[in-house]
Order: structure tokens, then C-alpha cells, then sequence
């Protein structure tokens, strides 16, 4: 990669100013104005909300003020579901069906999910509780038709729950005892009804890309490049550039997916708008997915942010 | 409704007076299978069939043996049919038709259907093989209960002293003979301290059925608390969620320091994992969650609409005997009516959380771990130092036989009968012993299984007390086991839960 290439950012406190102070505050002893500053974003859309919350919940060494947080406000109902949250990441790895510390793993779920049954039991409409419960069903292996009961309580509060969408079609692939035809089935229900540029919208272009990684380690793309496929990435582009995104975060995750993909299968054009409207934010995820395109995919960053510079 | 205590041969009567032009009466005795061992099991049973022979032709007749009691009544008939049917009854008792032992057993025999399945395993691992947990066995006693043992039990439990009747009609029936052999009130068996670490689960599987079970003390919040789950089930996981299609809840008073409820859910097979969790998740709703006050109100009102009714219904008398005859107190319905009005959320809310300690859940898959329930286990994983048999035809299960006992180990699993703890040990002519220890772990000897040999049966049969043995001559050798067939590595783990499930239940 050359030096002249634009940077990249994958770290979505960068990108956005408000993130790095809720960061800040969180890391920095002042966890109770982190959880306002969540707890003030918790009510709009819920893949801006679980992006806030992932943030302070991935901040590092912030276990023993949550632990005295708790210990001082029991019944703080987002530091519960925090707790939650950090145990369910540090059993995260481990999740994995082939990990060797399944047993430790089972471990640490179950004792998040213990604390999130008794959530969901004092308020059934919180839906980051019933979000991390999707993570917990899959993980502890309770079975499909949980994981969709519990989508399904989670949807009776918010139909348009895009990180639990993700969540349900990972539980639908075949890794998890499903297939692909299920979860293109539930993506192409999810993305029909949703609004343009939104998040949901994009569901089947994540299922492209989990497709795409699970049968080709993203080493070709023979399979993106097929006309069926293409075509429905195509479609997806179109409704995301449609009109401005109404997330405030979480638009990063559909952009980047788009542009990766478009980009590996050859349609330089539409990855560079996306490539565009990301500036240089990129998710994590799927940039590091296509690791062996990434020089090319650079090479349609520079140019089209060369171009935004010049206008 | 107009109630009288009267007695008539000694025996203590209620009399209820009602104009309709119906009559019927009944007597209770205090005396049920959970009186009994686990090396006798059917005898009351066997009792009530034996003494009734020779009223087999009173159409109005019905009798039922329960856990704490043994119930001959009539529904009804005429005054002269009541003392008819009472009177040949207690004649019966006085001198038991002893001649007609194995001809009634095999009427049993051909009766028998087993004990329910769902609270099989519930009453197995809360109980072991003792009492309530009789429940979860079969009448395996039957072959060797004799004349002599018949007369022990009528003469101890079927007495005046241990009996109760009741009437209702425009008048009490005439020329009552009842004299029965004298004796006192025998107390309910008092339920042992449970086994398993609740709240504890197990794994059934095929069952496509949550069932879960809890001792609580009986109150009116109690009985409040299991309409309130009741509801909730119904509407949480038919209506609302639509993962079964029968799911509820019961309350039942066994005796004055206990109450069941039990939680029955079905499903389809496909709706396993969602039918645990939705069971899950209203138990804590129930604990943690907020009971509406229109929700609990209309419920109350409802119990206490439907005993109010009672308070006029003559046939009230048969649980006002009932409770008389077991020690309880039957609330009077305007007091219980009192009672239920005045529960409040909170109240249902310590019952939920009193449920949840003593609960021992069956469920079709995956266990309740992951909600914090414990593994339920049936003995103490001890094994036995003795002389390891060989499995034959590559049968990989090692039984030892010892001087203290038999155990059976599995790659997950010990099962150890001591032979002092023996509850009953069945004896086949072909080689086989099946062992019940009082904790209910058994230990199946098949000598299609292992090379067992001479020395190994004689070390059992010398052992055990000949008071615990039941003797069946040789089965038919295609119903023997055979080793099983190598499994495939991928069916490895269903095979351990089928064998789980046999050693759970002997079969």
C-alpha cells in the first residue's frame, strides 16, 4: 500500500466527535456521564443506540467503575445490561462453535444471560436486553425456534431492529445449523419492506457478504460477480444512496459493506460513491473481509476522495 | 347446606342433607400408595380390587387409590343401594377374600398402564424411591404379596380408627353394619427431604414437554399464585408467542405442610428451544415482573366467585372429607373467598420466588443451565470396590460387583445400589436382578450384558434383605437386552441421553 494512499479509519470515535467524548467520559472515571450521554441516545434508532452502547461496552478498563456503579445503583437498569453486554464480549471469542474454551464460554454467557432474563422479566420492551438475548440464544445453542421467539418479542417493540435483523440472519446460516436459503429468505423479507437508506435495507448485502467469506474465505469473486447477485447489490446501492441516511453512526456498516463488495465484483463506479460517502470512515468488518482486494479497493478510495477535495 | 358430624360403628361420618331426591355416601381410609414400599407397591391397590369383588355388579360403585388415600363411594343409587355397597364393603375388610389373591393380580396386571409420565421423572429425582416418589414406578410388589401381608395391611390401615364417611340424602341410610377391625388414624407420609439441588432440570428426551414441579407451602396466595401462571402460560406461550398448544398450570394440597403445583407446556418437536425459554421466561415474569392490579383483580375475583358458589354445594362434602381424613382445614368458601380477595401482587411474588427454589423442571432438550437451574443427579457417583464383570459382545459398561453393593459406570455417568439401601431388588429365573436403591438409582445385572456368573448372583441374592425381594420367573429371551449396536460418534450424545433417560426411569 503506498504512502499516498487515504487513510483509513475504522474507528468510529474518530469519525464522530460525540462518540470520542462519551469514550472519553466512560474511560476517564466519569462512567455515570457515559451512561447519560447513552442513556440520552437510547430511545432513537435502534442500530445508532447498539452502536453507542457497543462503544462504552468495548471501552477498555472501565470494569471496576462499572462494578462500584453497580454496587452503588443496583438497580441502574443500562449498567446491568452493560454488565451484560462486557461478559458476553468476553466470552465473545470463545463463542465460537470450534473454540477449545467452549465449556468457559458457556460459562460466561450463561451468567449474562441470567442477568438479561431478569431484564427482559422487569421490562419486556427493552430492546437492548432482548438484542443481547439474540447473542446469548445463538451462542449457548438453544435452538432456532428461541432465537425467533425472541426476535419476535424484540419486534413487537421495534419491527425495524436492524443489529438484531443481523443477528437473526447469522443464527439462520448454515454455520448455526440453518441454511442459506433461509437467511436470504429473511434478508429479502427484511430489506422489501424497508425505507430507503436505511440500515435494514441493506440486510441482504450482509448476506452476500457472510455468503461470500463462508464459501470463498474472500479469496475470488466469482461468486459476487454472478448476475443475480450483482444485481441485487445493485438494487441495495441504489435505495441506500436514495436519500440521506436517517442514522446518525450506524450508516457506516451498509456504505462499507456496498463499496467492498461492489468493488471486489468490478463496479468501480457505485464503490466509489459509497467509498464517497464514507469519507474515511470504513467498518471494520467487512474492510478487513477483503484484505486481498484491498489495494485496488484503496485505489478507488483515492480517487474519489481526491475528487471530493477538489470540489 | 346443612352439615352434620355424626358416627356411626365408631367410624366418624359428615352428613350432608340435600332434597333432591339424590342419595350417595362413601368411606375413606387413610391409606395410599405413598404408605407403601417400593417391594410392595400396588398392595393397596391390590386391597381395593380384592375386597370389592364382590360388589363388581353395583353400577353406581366408584373407587380410586390416590398417594394419601384409598376412596370406595357411591353416586347415586338409593339409601338401601349406599348400605348395601358400604356394608358388603366393611364385610370384605373383616374377612379379605385371600382366595382370590392371583386372580385379582392379574387383573392388575392387565389394568396397569403406568404411572403418568410427565411427573415420573419430577417425583424420581425430588423423592428418589421412598413416598411421593413411588410415583415414579410401576406396581412391581405384586408378585410377592401373599395372604399373610394382606391381612397386615387391612388389619393396620383399614380400621376404625383410620377411616371416614360421608352421606348426603333427605335422610341417612338405614341398617349400616360397618364394624371394622379397631385402629388409629395412620398420619400422611411425610414427603423426605429432597434430592436434587433445586431449582434442578433433567433431560427427557422425545417427551416434546416442558413439566416443572414445585413444593410450596398451602395458602391462599399460593393457590392464587399458580391461576395467576396458569394464565400467563396460556397467554405467553399459546396466544401470544404461539409455541404450544396446551400450557398451564395446577395447584394441588397434598397435606398440610405441602402443596404441588406443576407447570405443563407441549410443542411440536421444531418448537423445543423456543418452549423452554418461553417456560423460562414467565416464571420470571412472575418473580421479577410487574402482576397488573386488573390482571391479579380479575383473577381473585374469579377464585372467589367460584368458591362462594360452593359454600351452598352439597358435594363439597367429599373434599371437606377428605381434608377431615388427611388433617387439613377445609376453608369455609366466604373465609377462602375473604382470603383470595385480599392477595396482593406482592404476594404472588413470594410465592414465585418460593416456586422457583424448589422447582425440578423436565425438558425435552439443552437443559436449563443457561437460566441458572442445576443438573439434577440421582446418586452420590460413589463406585463400589468389587470384581468388574465382563461386558459381553463388546458392551462397554462396567458393572462391579461388591461386598457393599453393585455400580454400574458410563462414560458420564456412575449408578451405585448399596445393598443396605436396597428399596427393592426383582429377582428373574434367567439370571437377572434389577436393583432400586431408596435414592432411586438403578442397577440393571443382565447376563445377556455381562458374564455374570454364579458367585457374582449369589454375592447379590445374600446380600440384599429377602424383605426387598420381588421373584418373577425367566422372561421371554427376545425380551432380553442385547449389547447395543457401536454407535456412529455423531449419534454419540443421543445415545447417552436415551441411556440417561433408562437409568432415570429403569426401562
Amino acid at each position: 500500500m503506498s504512502a499516498s494512499m487515504p487513510p483509513v479509519q475504522t474507528d468510529l470515535a474518530e469519525v464522530f466527535p460525540d462518540l470520542m467524548t462519551i469514550r472519553a467520559r466512560a474511560q476517564g472515571g466519569d462512567l455515570p456521564g457515559a451512561l447519560a450521554e447513552v442513556r440520552a441516545r437510547a430511545t432513537g434508532l435502534a442500530e445508532d443506540a447498539i452502536t453507542v452502547t457497543e462503544l462504552v461496552a468495548e471501552s477498555e478498563g472501565i470494569d471496576d467503575d462499572l462494578a462500584a456503579h453497580l454496587r452503588a445503583h443496583a438497580d441502574d437498569r443500562l449498567a446491568r445490561t452493560l454488565d451484560a453486554h462486557r461478559t458476553i464480549l468476553s466470552a465473545g471469542s470463545a463463542a465460537d462453535p470450534a473454540a477449545s474454551t467452549r465449556a468457559d464460554s458457556a460459562a460466561g454467557l450463561a451468567r449474562a444471560e441470567q442477568t438479561l432474563i431478569r431484564l427482559c422479566a422487569e421490562d419486556p420492551t427493552d430492546r437492548y436486553a432482548w438484542y443481547l438475548r439474540l447473542v446469548t440464544a445463538r451462542g449457548l445453542g438453544l435452538g432456532w425456534s428461541e432465537s425467533r421467539r425472541r426476535y419476535r418479542r424484540l419486534a413487537a417493540v421495534d419491527p425495524h431492529h436492524a443489529p438484531a435483523q443481523r443477528q437473526i440472519l447469522r443464527s439462520l446460516q448454515p454455520r448455526w445449523g440453518g441454511s442459506w436459503e433461509a437467511a436470504f429468505g429473511f434478508a429479502r423479507e427484511v430489506s422489501a419492506t424497508a425505507a430507503e437508506g436505511s440500515v435494514e435495507g441493506a440486510l441482504v448485502v450482509t448476506a452476500h457478504l457472510d455468503r461470500w467469506l463462508a464459501e470463498d474465505g474472500g479469496a475470488q469473486n466469482d461468486y459476487l460477480v454472478q448476475p443475480g447477485v450483482l444485481a441485487e447489490l445493485e438494487e441495495a446501492s441504489d435505495r441506500l444512496l436514495a436519500v440521506p441516511p436517517p442514522s446518525t453512526y450506524a450508516w457506516v456498516q451498509p456504505h462499507t459493506e456496498i463499496a467492498v463488495l461492489l468493488g471486489v465484483a468490478g463496479r468501480r463506479v457505485r464503490a466509489g460513491q459509497h467509498f464517497s460517502a464514507l469519507g474515511p470512515a470504513l467498518a471494520e468488518g467487512p474492510w478487513a473481509a477483503a484484505a486481498r482486494y484491498q489495494e485496488d479497493l484503496q485505489t478507488m478510495r483515492s480517487s474519489v476522495l481526491a475528487e471530493g477535495r477538489r470540489r | 347446606m346443612t352439615l352434620t358430624r355424626v358416627e356411626v360403628d365408631g367410624i366418624p361420618a359428615l352428613f350432608a342433607e340435600r332434597t333432591d331426591g339424590v342419595y350417595s355416601g362413601g368411606i375413606l381410609f387413610r391409606v395410599g400408595w405413598a404408605d407403601e414400599n417400593l417391594a410392595v407397591r400396588g398392595l393397596t391397590h391390590l386391597v381395593q380390587h380384592l375386597v370389592l369383588h364382590d360388589l363388581v355388579g353395583d353400577v353406581h360403585r366408584h373407587s380410586e387409590v390416590t398417594a394419601t388415600y384409598t376412596h370406595v363411594h357411591t353416586r347415586g343409587g338409593s339409601p338401601e343401594q349406599v348400605a348395601r355397597m358400604l356394608n358388603g364393603l366393611c364385610e370384605a375388610l373383616r374377612d379379605p377374600p385371600v382366595g382370590r389373591l392371583e386372580v385379582t393380580k392379574e387383573a392388575l396386571r392387565a389394568e396397569e398402564r403406568g404411572p403418568d409420565g410427565a411427573g415420573r421423572v419430577a417425583a424420581l429425582l425430588r423423592y428418589g424411591a421412598h413416598d411421593h416418589g413411588l410415583a415414579a414406578f410401576p406396581e412391581v410388589g405384586l408378585p410377592e404379596i401373599g395372604p399373610g401381608l394382606v391381612q397386615v395391611w387391612v388389619g393396620e390401615a383399614f380400621t376404625t380408627g383410620n377411616a371416614m364417611l360421608w352421606f348426603t340424602g333427605d335422610r341417612m341410610p338405614e341398617n349400616l353394619q360397618l364394624t371394622l377391625p379397631e385402629g388409629s388414624r395412620q398420619p400422611v407420609p411425610a414427603a423426605s427431604k429432597p434430592r436434587a439441588n433445586t431449582p434442578a432440570w433433567s433431560v427427557v428426551d422425545g417427551s416434546d414437554l416442558v413439566h416443572v414441579t414445585a413444593v410450596v407451602p398451602p395458602s391462599p396466595a399460593a393457590a392464587i399464585f399458580a391461576d395467576v401462571l396458569n394464565g400467563a402460560l396460556h397467554h405467553d406461550l399459546r396466544e401470544r408467542d404461539a409455541v404450544s398448544y396446551s400450557a398451564g398450570a395446577t395447584y394441588t394440597v397434598r397435606d398440610p405442610a405441602s402443596a404441588v403445583i406443576a407447570v405443563t407446556a407441549d410443542c411440536l418437536p421444531e418448537q423445543r428451544g423456543a418452549v423452554i425459554g418461553g417456560v423460562v421466561d414467565t416464571l420470571a415474569r412472575l418473580r421479577w415482573g410487574a402482576v397488573s392490579a386488573d390482571e391479579l383483580t380479575e383473577i381473585t375475583s374469579a377464585a372467589a366467585t367460584a368458591v362462594d358458589e360452593q359454600s351452598e354445594d352439597v358435594d363439597t362434602i367429599v373434599p371437606r372429607a377428605v381434608s377431615s381424613l388427611l388433617g387439613l382445614t377445609f376453608p369455609e368458601p366466604h373465609r377462602l373467598a375473604a382470603e383470595y380477595r385480599a392477595v396482593t401482587a406482592a404476594d404472588v411474588q413470594r410465592v414465585a420466588e418460593a416456586f422457583h427454589r424448589s422447582a425440578i423442571a423436565q425438558v425435552p432438550e439443552v437443559g436449563l443451565g443457561w437460566a441458572g437451574w442445576h443438573a439434577a443427579h440421582l446418586g452420590s457417583g460413589e463406585v463400589v470396590d468389587g470384581v468388574a464383570l465382563t461386558g459381553r459382545d463388546g458392551h462397554h459398561e462396567r458393572l462391579v460387583v461388591g461386598d457393599r453393593g453393585v455400580s454400574v459406570t458410563t462414560a458420564d455417568a456412575v449408578s451405585t445400589v448399596l445393598y443396605d439401601d436396597v428399596a427393592v431388588l426383582e429377582s428373574f429365573a434367567d439370571g437377572g436382578r434389577h436393583l432400586v436403591g431408596t435414592d432411586g438409582v438403578q442397577v440393571h445385572l443382565e447376563p445377556t450384558l455381562w458374564e455374570v456368573d454364579d458367585a457374582a448372583l449369589a454375592r447379590v441374592d445374600g446380600a440384599v434383605d429377602l424383605a426387598r425381594v420381588v421373584r418373577h420367573p425367566a422372561r421371554n429371551p427376545d425380551d432380553l437386552p442385547l449389547p447395543p449396536e457401536p454407535v456412529d460418534e455423531e449419534d454419540g450424545e443421543s445415545a447417552g441421553s436415551r441411556s440417561r433417560w433408562r437409568r432415570l426411569t429403569g426401562r
